[in-house]
C-alpha cells in the first residue's frame, strides 16, 4: 500500500514491539552466530561438539579480551561523537614499555613491585596518550578523527623509537618479566580483567552522571553546552580512558605474546570500532551501550572461531564479517528509521 | 520483514560458505586418514606463500593426508588464536612457521601437552616447544654472501676493495640480524672493503627503493648493493637505473625464489648479480612430516638444517626451470 | 455530451483493466497512470464524437505499413485524417499488441485505443478541465477514493488488473454518467475560482503542518505577468514556506497551481524549473568551493544538452548573464572569493539563466547595501518590463511600497487578503499581519505589580550582534522581547548566557557583576536560557524525558558520581506533574513526545536548576494551544515566585499576554521599551521594521 493517503497504524504498540526487538536484536544475533556454530561444529573423537568445549568457548573469550578491553572504551568515544584510531598504537607504545621495564634490571627489592612499577609506567604511558588526544580534542575543537589519526601515527613512531624498532622478548626462565608473562597470560587473569571491566563500564555508562554526559555530549552538543555540561571534562576523560586501556591491553599484550612489540595492534583500532558498532552504538553518538558491545566483540569472537573449527579459508573469513558488519548497522538504521 | 529477509540470507551465506569449505578428518573404509594442520605465520609474503604451495603440491602425492593452511596475516594474536583452535580439533601433526618466536612459544607448547607432534618450521621459538625443528641457516646465508662479495671486488680490482652498501630488512628480525652478521664476519677481514651504508628498508621494494635513491645522492661509487632479500635488492637497482648508475655496482640478494616475479628470474634477467636461495624447508618438513605419520615409532631429529644454494647468471635457467616444475629448487 | 456514459480507468495496468471491462460496448475512457500521490485530475476527449471503429483499419494500416507505405500515401489510400493515422501508425509500432487486439476484436474504439497509447498526462488534465468548464461533466457523481475502491473491488476483480496502491492515481469509473474521481475536493478546488487568463499563476488551497503545526491553512494567491508582488506576514506567517512549497524545495500537504490556467504538479526544483519558477533564498544556495561558472550551471536544465562540460563552454554560456546583472567577476573565480552582495547577483543571474517567467525573492535586501539594493531595485524594474512575475517576500515596509504592484499578506498560514499597494497604507498591512489579536491580546494578562529589586541590569551589552543594549529586570518581572528573526532577541540571550563573547558593556546580577565566559558560568551565576531551537540546541533526541529533564542538575543529584535515581525520578515527577507533562513513562524516548511536550521538558530542566533570571527564547514556538496556556502559566507563576523571566516571542499576542514590559530590538539595537500598557501591536510593529538604526550596525 502505497497511497498517499496517510495509513493508520496502530503506532504506539508497532513502536513498542520494534524497541523491544531492537534491544534484543544484538543478543539474537548472538544466539543465531552461537547455534550456528554449534551446528556446524565438528566433532572431537568422542563425539562431542568441539565449539562447546570448556576448552574452546574459554579459548573464545580470550582471544577477543584484548579487543573487548579496547572497545569498551572505545565505546565511551564514540558516544561522544568521537572516534580514537590510536588504540592500537597506543597498545604497541605500552606493551613495548611494559617489556622494557621488565627486562631492565631495576634493583628493586621483589618481583611484586617491579611488575606492578612496569605496568604503572607501561599504563601511565598509555594514559597520557590518551590525554593528549583529549585535550587537542576538546581544547582546539580538532576533528577527533584527525587528532587521533595523527596520534595513531606518533605513537607509533614514539614505541617504535623507544624499542629501537626490535621486539623486546620476555624469556621463560625465572626472573621477573617471565613471571610477569606467567600471571598475566593465564586464562582466567585475561578473562577475568575483561569481566570486572566491561562490569564496570556498564556501571559508569548507567549510573554515574559521567556516562549520563557522556551520552549527553554525543547526542547534541549543542544542546549540552546550551545545558551547561563539561563538554570538554567530558571528551578529555573519554579519551583518556580509551588510552588506559588500550595501555592495560598492551600490558596483556605483552605477557600473552611474550615479548613487547613496537609493531603490534596494527589494525586494532578498526576491530574495536566493528565490535562497538555491530553492538548497536551509533557512529554519530548518542546511543549505544557497553552491553551492546560486549555482545557485539561476542559475536565476531564466535563467529571467527565458528569458521577457524570449520577451517575456513581467512581471506572467506574477512569477507563474512564485512557481511556481518553491514548487517549489524542496517538492522541499527532501520531501528532508527522507525 | 526485510530485516529477517537479510539475516536469513547471511545466515545461509555463512553455512554455505562454512561448509562447503569444512575438511574434517574422518577415517574412511580404506583405513586411516591423517588431517596436518599448517599455521603459516603471513601468506602476503611470497617465501610463505611459495611454501604454502609446495606444501600443498607434496602432500597431495599422499592422498591420505588432509592439509589445512590458516594464515595468520602476520599478526601474533591471530596465530596463537588459531593456534589454539587447532589444538581443539587434534590434528595428527602440527606444522608451525611461527610469526615471531617469543610469542608461539606458549601455544606451540600447549600444543605438545595435547600430545600432538608439532614441526616448526624456518623460525623457532624460545623454548623447544617442538618435535623437530627445520630450518635454514641464515647466518651461513650471510657468510656465503659476504664471500661472494668479497671474490666479485678482488676480480674487479685485483685485490680485494671497494664499497658496499647493505640494504637491512625489519630490524630485530632474526633472519635479518643473521644474515647482516654473516655478511660482516666476512667482510671484516678485509678493511679495504668499506660498507658504507646500511639503510633499513623493511624487506619492502619501493621502501629500499627509496632509501637507495637517497643515498645514491650521497654516495658516489658504490660496487656492490647487499640487499637482505631479493625484492630490495632489486629496489636498490631500480633506484640506481633510474639515475642511470647500474652498471656501476653489482646487487645480490637473498631468497631466491622461483617464479617470474623470484629472485632467480631477476638472475635471469641480469637484475642481480647473484641471489641465495634461503630453503623453503618445505620437502624436508613433508618428508619427516610422512614419516612421523607413517612410521609408528619414528623419532624425528631434534633439528633438521637445510642447506642454502648459490644462484649466478651461470645456473640461474636450471634453477629457474627446476623451481617451475615444482620442486624445491 | 449529456448522458453520454463513461468508462475511467488509470492507474498501473490500465489497459489490463479496460479490456477486463470485456466486450464492452461502453465508450470507455481510459486515462493514463499518474505517478503515485500525484493526485489526478484528467480525463480524455469526448469519445463520442470520434468516428466509430473500424476493426479492419488496423490490420490494413499495418499491411500497408509491412510493405513499407509512407504515412502520407497510407492516408491518401485510405482517405484519413494524418493526424488519425499517425495514431493507428503508433499502436501498430509501438507494439502495444493488446489494444491492438481489442480493437480487432471490436472491443475497443480505435479513437480510445490511440488517446490510451499516446494520452499523456498533462493533455488528458487539461481536456479534463475543459470539459469539466464546458459544463460536460455536470451531473456527476464524486466519490471518494475509499467509496471509489470499494465499488471498483466489488464490481471488477480489482486487484488482477488494477494497482490498487495507486489509488491516488487511480480513477475508476463505471456507472453510467458517473465520474468516480480519486480526490473530489482537490478536482473542485481547482476550479473554485475564476480563473482569469491573465493570471501568470494561481496557488490554491496550499496547506502544510510540521508535526501538530500548521504552516499554512488553504493559503492562496494570484500572480500575473510583469508585476512584482509582495507576501507579507509576521515571523513564522508562513511565507518562506510558501515560497519553498511553489519552488518544489517543500511538499505541501495539499496544493494547488495553476499556470497560465493549466493546472500543474511541482513536485521538485526541477519541476519548477521546468516551468520557469526559480527563487533565489535568503541564505543563498550556492555551492562556496565551486566556481562562479560552476555554480551557475549545476542543476541547470538548460545546459544538460550535452554532457561534456569545458569551462569555455560554462563561460560562453554564462557571460551574458553576469552582465545583465552586473557582476564583474571571472566565472573561474571560486565563490567564496565574493562578497555577500556579489553571491547575491550570482543568485540572481543564476534564476536568469534558467529562463525563468517567474522569480521568488525570499528577504534579497537582507544582506545587501545600499547600493546593492538600488542595484537589485533596477534589477527588478528590468525583470519586469520583461514580463517576468516577481514573488518579492520582504519584512520591509518601505522596499514594499517602492517597488511592489501588489501585497498579499499571510497569517498564521491564512491568506488576509490581497492589497494593491498604490491603494492601502503601511498601516493597513501591519493590521492585516498582526490581525485579530488586536483585541485578545491585553485583556488575557493577569494584573501583575512588578515592583521588586532590580535583579538584572544590563548596560550598553555590546557583541558582534549587538549595539549598546542597556535594561533592567525586577524580581517578579516578565520583560518580554520583539523583534523580526535576526533582530539580535536571541543573541542577546546567548550574551547574557555566555555563549557570545561579550566585547563592551557590564551584566549585573543582584548589583553583582557577571562575567559568564561559558554556560556553566552563567548557570552558576543563577541565568538560565531556554533556547530557541529545541530539536538542535534543547534537547537530546535519543535521551529519555528524565534524563532530559535533569541532565543540567545531575550535580545535585548524585553521590559520589552516581546519579542518586529516586531523587532524581522523585525531582523530575514533581515539575513534571506542575507543567502537566503528558508522557507514557519517564523513561520513554523524548522523540516520541508531541512537540509542546517536548518543549516542558526542555523547560522543566531549568525548572529543576530554579535560575534568578531565566531567559526564555521563544518558549511556544510550534506548539499546540493548549501547551502553550500551560506555559504562559509557569512564566505567571515563575514572576510570582520572584524570578525574573526574559520572555522572547515572535507573536505579538504572546508577549502581550504575558510580559509586564516589552523591548522591541531592531538589527541588534534597542529601538523601544514599551511599558504593557503603551504597547500596541502597531507601535511594536513600527519599532520593530523601521528603517531608522537598521544599517548602522551592518
Amino acid at each position: 500500500m502505497s497511497s498517499g493517503q496517510p495509513i493508520l497504524r496502530p503506532e504506539r504498540k508497532t513502536r513498542a514491539t520494534k524497541h523491544y526487538v531492537g534491544r534484543f536484536s544484538g543478543v539474537m544475533a548472538l544466539l543465531g552466530v552461537v547455534l550456528l556454530a554449534i551446528v556446524t561444529s565438528p566433532s572431537a573423537t568422542d563425539g562431542s561438539s568441539i565449539f562447546l568445549q570448556a576448552g574452546n568457548l574459554t579459548d573464545i573469550l580470550r582471544q577477543i579480551a584484548l579487543i573487548g578491553i579496547i572497545s569498551l572504551a572505545m565505546t565511551f568515544v564514540i558516544l561522544t561523537g568521537g572516534i580514537d584510531l590510536s588504540v592500537g598504537s597506543v597498545l604497541a607504545l605500552s606493551t613495548s614499555i611494559v617489556a622494557m621495564g621488565l627486562t631492565r634490571n631495576w634493583q628493586t627489592t621483589g618481583d611484586a613491585t617491579h611488575i606492578l612499577l612496569a605496568i604503572g609506567a607501561a599504563v601511565l604511558a598509555a594514559t597520557i596518550a590518551g590525554i593528549v588526544n583529549g585535550l587537542v580534542v576538546a581544547g582546539l575543537r580538532i576533528q577527533p578523527f584527525v587528532v587521533t589519526l595523527a596520534s595513531m601515527i606518533g605513537v607509533r613512531g614514539l614505541a617504535k623509537w623507544l624499542t629501537d624498532n626490535a621486539n623486546i622478548d620476555i624469556g621463560f626462565g625465572q626472573d621477573t618479566a617471565a613471571h610477569f608473562a606467567a600471571i598475566f597470560r593465564e586464562k582466567m587473569v585475561v578473562i577475568g580483567s575483561y569481566c570486572l571491566l566491561a562490569a564496570a563500564f556498564w556501571v559508569v555508562l548507567s549510573r554515574t552522571v559521567f556516562g549520563r554526559y557522556v551520552r549527553a555530549v554525543g547526542d547534541n552538543e549543542t544542546a549540552a553546552r546550551y545545558a551547561g555540561l563539561p563538554i570538554r571534562r567530558t571528551k578529555l576523560w573519554v579519551y583518556s580512558l580509551s588510552g588506559l586501556m588500550a595501555g592495560f591491553a598492551g600490558v596483556l599484550y605483552a605477557a600473552e605474546n611474550h615479548q613487547g612489540n613496537p609493531n603490534a595492534g596494527v589494525a586494532y583500532e578498526l576491530d574495536a570500532i566493528a565490535a562497538v558498532v555491530i553492538g548497536g552504538t551509533r557512529l554519530s553518538g548518542g546511543k549505544g551501550s557497553v552491553f551492546g558491545t560486549v555482545v557485539g566483540t561476542l559475536i565476531m569472537g564466535v563467529l571467527t572461531n565458528m569458521l577457524r573449527l570449520n577451517n575456513v579459508d581467512s581471506n572467506v573469513e574477512m569477507m563474512i564479517k564485512a557481511v556481518i558488519i553491514i548487517l549489524a548497522v542496517t538492522i541499527q538504521s532501520q531501528r532508527e528509521s522507525d | 520483514m526485510k530485516r529477517f529477509a537479510l539475516a536469513l540470507c547471511a545466515a545461509s551465506t555463512l553455512l554455505c560458505v562454512s561448509c562447503s569449505r569444512s575438511s574434517k578428518p574422518v577415517a574412511t573404509r580404506e583405513g586411516k586418514r591423517y588431517f596436518v594442520a599448517f599455521s603459516q605465520a603471513n601468506n602476503a609474503e611470497p617465501y610463505r606463500a611459495a611454501q604454502n604451495a609446495l606444501m600443498q603440491k607434496l602432500f597431495s602425492q599422499s592422498p591420505d593426508v588432509k592439509l589445512v593452511i590458516s594464515d595468520a596475516q602476520q599478526d601474533n594474536s591471530k596465530q596463537i588464536a588459531q593456534v589454539e583452535t587447532f589444538i581443539r580439533q587434534k590434528p595428527d601433526l602440527l606444522i608451525v612457521a611461527p610469526n615471531e618466536r617469543a610469542a608461539l612459544t606458549v601455544v606451540m607448547g600447549q600444543a605438545m601437552e595435547a600430545r600432538i607432534a608439532v614441526i616448526c618450521l624456518e623460525r623457532d621459538v624460545l623454548l623447544p616447544n617442538y618435535s623437530t625443528y627445520i630450518h635454514s641457516d641464515n647466518l651461513a646465508i650471510g657468510r656465503m654472501v659476504g664471500q661472494f662479495i668479497v671474490d666479485h671486488l678482488t676480480k674487479k680490482y685485483g685485490k680485494p676493495r671497494g664499497t658496499v652498501v647493505a640494504m637491512r630488512g625489519l630490524l630485530g628480525v632474526e633472519a635479518e640480524i643473521k644474515r647482516d652478521n654473516g655478511a660482516k664476519e666476512v667482510l671484516a677481514k678485509y678493511p679495504d672493503i668499506k660498507l658504507v651504508a646500511a639503510p633499513v628498508a623493511d624487506w619492502i621494494q619501493a621502501k629500499a627503493k627509496d632509501r637507495m635513491t637517497e643515498l645514491l645522492r650521497v654516495q658516489p661509487k658504490i660496487d656492490v648493493v647487499y640487499g637482505h632479500n631479493d625484492p630490495m635488492a632489486v629496489g636498490a637497482y631500480l633506484a640506481a637505473k633510474e639515475l642511470g648508475r647500474e652498471k656501476e655496482m653489482i646487487f645480490v640478494g637473498v631468497d631466491g625464489l622461483g617464479g617470474p616475479a623470484g629472485g632467480v628470474k631477476k638472475v635471469m634477467d641480469g637484475v642481480l648479480a647473484a641471489t641465495f636461495i634461503y630453503p623453503l624447508c618445505v620437502e624436508q618438513a613433508v618428508q619427516v612430516a610422512n614419516q612421523i605419520l607413517h612410521q609408528p615409532g619414528f623419532r624425528p631429529a631434534k633439528e633438521y638444517t637445510v642447506q642454502s644454494t648459490m644462484v649466478t647468471s651461470e645456473n640461474a635457467a636450471k634453477v629457474y626451470e627446476n623451481s617451475q616444475s615444482g620442486g624445491e629448487q | 455530451m449529456d448522458g453520454t456514459r463513461y468508462d475511467l480507468v488509470c492507474g498501473q495496468g490500465r489497459i489490463e483493466a479496460y479490456l477486463a471491462l470485456g466486450g464492452s460496448t461502453i465508450p470507455a475512457v481510459v486515462i493514463d497512470a499518474c505517478r503515485e500521490d500525484q493526485f489526478l485530475m484528467s480525463l480524455v476527449e469526448n469519445v463520442a464524437r470520434r468516428p466509430p471503429s473500424n476493426r479492419d483499419l488496423v490490420r490494413e494500416v499495418r499491411s500497408l505499413r509491412e510493405r513499407s507505405y509512407k504515412p502520407e500515401e497510407i492516408a491518401r489510400k485510405l482517405g484519413l485524417d494524418r493526424a488519425y493515422l499517425q495514431g493507428i501508425i503508433h499502436l501498430v509500432e509501438h507494439g502495444e499488441e493488446m489494444l491492438i487486439e481489442a480493437v480487432e476484436g471490436g472491443r475497443l474504439p480505435i479513437s480510445v485505443a490511440i488517446q490510451i497509447a499516446k494520452g499523456t498526462n498533462h493533455e488528458m488534465q487539461l481536456a479534463l478541465s475543459e470539459a469539466y468548464e464546458k459544463g460536460d461533466l455536470r451531473g456527476t457523481k464524486l466519490l471518494t477514493a475509499k467509496r471509489m475502491q470499494n465499488l471498483a473491488s466489488r464490481r471488477f476483480h480489482t486487484a488482477e488488473f488494477c494497482n490498487i496502491g495507486n489509488a491516488f492515481g487511480l480513477i475508476f469509473g463505471t456507472c453510467c454518467g458517473t465520474l468516480i474521481v480519486a480526490h473530489p475536493m482537490r478536482w473542485m478546488g481547482a476550479h473554485r475560482g475564476h480563473a482569469t487568463m491573465t493570471d501568470l499563476l494561481r496557488v490554491e488551497n496550499v496547506s502544510k503542518r510540521y508535526g501538530g503545526m500548521h504552516a499554512l491553512r488553504n493559503a492562496h494567491f494570484t500572480l500575473q505577468a510583469g508585476e512584482v508582488h509582495a507576501l507579507m506576514g509576521e515571523n513564522g506567517a508562513g511565507k518562506s514556506t510558501l515560497a519553498k512549497i511553489i519552488v518544489g524545495a517543500v511538499r505541501a500537504d495539499r496544493c494547488d497551481f495553476l499556470i497560465a490556467g493549466r493546472p500543474v504538479l511541482i513536485h521538485s526544483s526541477l519541476d519548477a524549473q521546468r516551468l520557469g519558477i526559480a527563487i533565489i533564498y535568503q541564505e543563498l544556495d550556492l555551492f562556496p568551493d565551486l566556481t562562479v561558472g560552476e555554480n551557475m550551471v549545476v542543476g541547470n536544465l538548460r545546459f544538460q544538452d550535452s554532457p561534456l562540460v569545458s569551462f569555455a563552454r560554462i563561460e560562453r554560456f554564462c557571460q551574458p548573464y553576469l552582465e545583465q546583472v552586473g557582476l564583474t567577476r571571472n566565472t573561474r573565480e571560486p565563490v567564496v572569493n565574493l562578497s555577500i552582495a556579489e553571491m547575491q547577483l550570482l543568485a540572481i543571474a543564476r534564476v536568469l539563466s534558467v529562463n525563468a517567467r517567474i522569480i521568488l525573492m525570499d528577504e534579497p535586501t537582507s544582506s545587501l547595501f545600499e547600493e546593492g539594493v538600488e542595484r537589485l531595485f533596477r534589477l527588478i524594474a528590468a525583470l519586469k518590463a520583461r514580463g517576468v512575475a516577481i514573488v518579492y517576500v520582504s519584512h520591509k515596509m518601505d522596499e514594499i511600497f517602492r517597488i511592489c504592484d501588489r501585497v498579499t499578506v499571510l497569517r498564521d498560514g491564512e491568506t488576509m487578503g490581497t492589497r494593491d499597494v498604490a491603494a492601502t497604507s503601511s498601516d493597513e498591512v501591519i493590521r492585516m499581519m498582526v490581525g485579530r489579536e488586536l483585541e485578545t491580546a491585553a485583556a488575557a494578562h493577569a494584573a501583575r505589580t512588578s515592583t521588586g529589586d532590580v535583579l538584572l541590569s544590563v548596560e550598553n551589552l555590546t557583541t558582534r550582534k549587538l549595539t549598546n543594549i542597556s535594561f533592567e529586570l525586577r524580581r517578579g518581572e516578565v520583560l518580554g522581547i520583539a523583534g523580526l528573526v535576526g533582530s539580535g532577541r536571541s543573541e542577546l540571550g546567548a550574551a547574557l548566557f555566555g555563549i557570545d563573547k561579550i566585547s563592551s558593556g557590564t551584566v549585573c546580577l543582584s548589583g553583582r557583576r557577571v562575567a559568564a565566559s561559558s554556560t556553566s558560568d552563567a548557570m552558576r551565576a543563577g541565568i538560565g536560557l531556554v533556547p530557541e531551537d529545541r530539536k538542535l540546541q534543547g534537547l537530546m533526541m535519543q535521551m529519555s524525558v528524565l534524563e532530559n529533564s535533569t541532565l543540567s542538575a545531575l550535580s545535585r543529584m548524585q553521590r559520589f558520581g552516581f546519579v542518586r535515581r529516586r531523587q532524581e525520578e522523585t525531582a523530575a515527577g514533581t515539575i513534571h506533574r506542575s507543567l502537566l507533562l503528558k508522557s507514557p513513562s519517564s523513561d520513554a524516548p523524548v522523540s516520541a513526545l508531541s512537540g509542546g511536550n517536548q518543549q516542558k521538558v526542555l523547560l522543566s530542566r531549568w525548572l529543576l536548576l530554579n535560575p534568578d533570571v531565566l531567559f526564555l527564547d521563544d518558549p511556544a514556538r510550534g506548539i499546540d494551544v493548549g501547551a502553550k496556556q500551560d506555559i504562559y502559566r509557569i512564566i505567571d507563576e515563575l514572576a510570582a515566585a520572584e524570578k525574573g523571566v526574559i520572555l522572547v516571542s515572535s507573536e505579538l499576542p504572546e508577549l502581550l499576554r504575558c510580559s509586564d514590559r516589552i523591548l522591541v530590538l531592531n538589527n541588534g539595537c534597542l529601538a523601544a521599551i514599551y511599558e504593557r500598557a503603551d504597547a500596541t501591536p502597531e507601535r511594536i510593529m513600527t519599532a520593530a521594521t523601521s528603517e531608522t538604526n537598521s544599517r548602522t550596525a551592518l
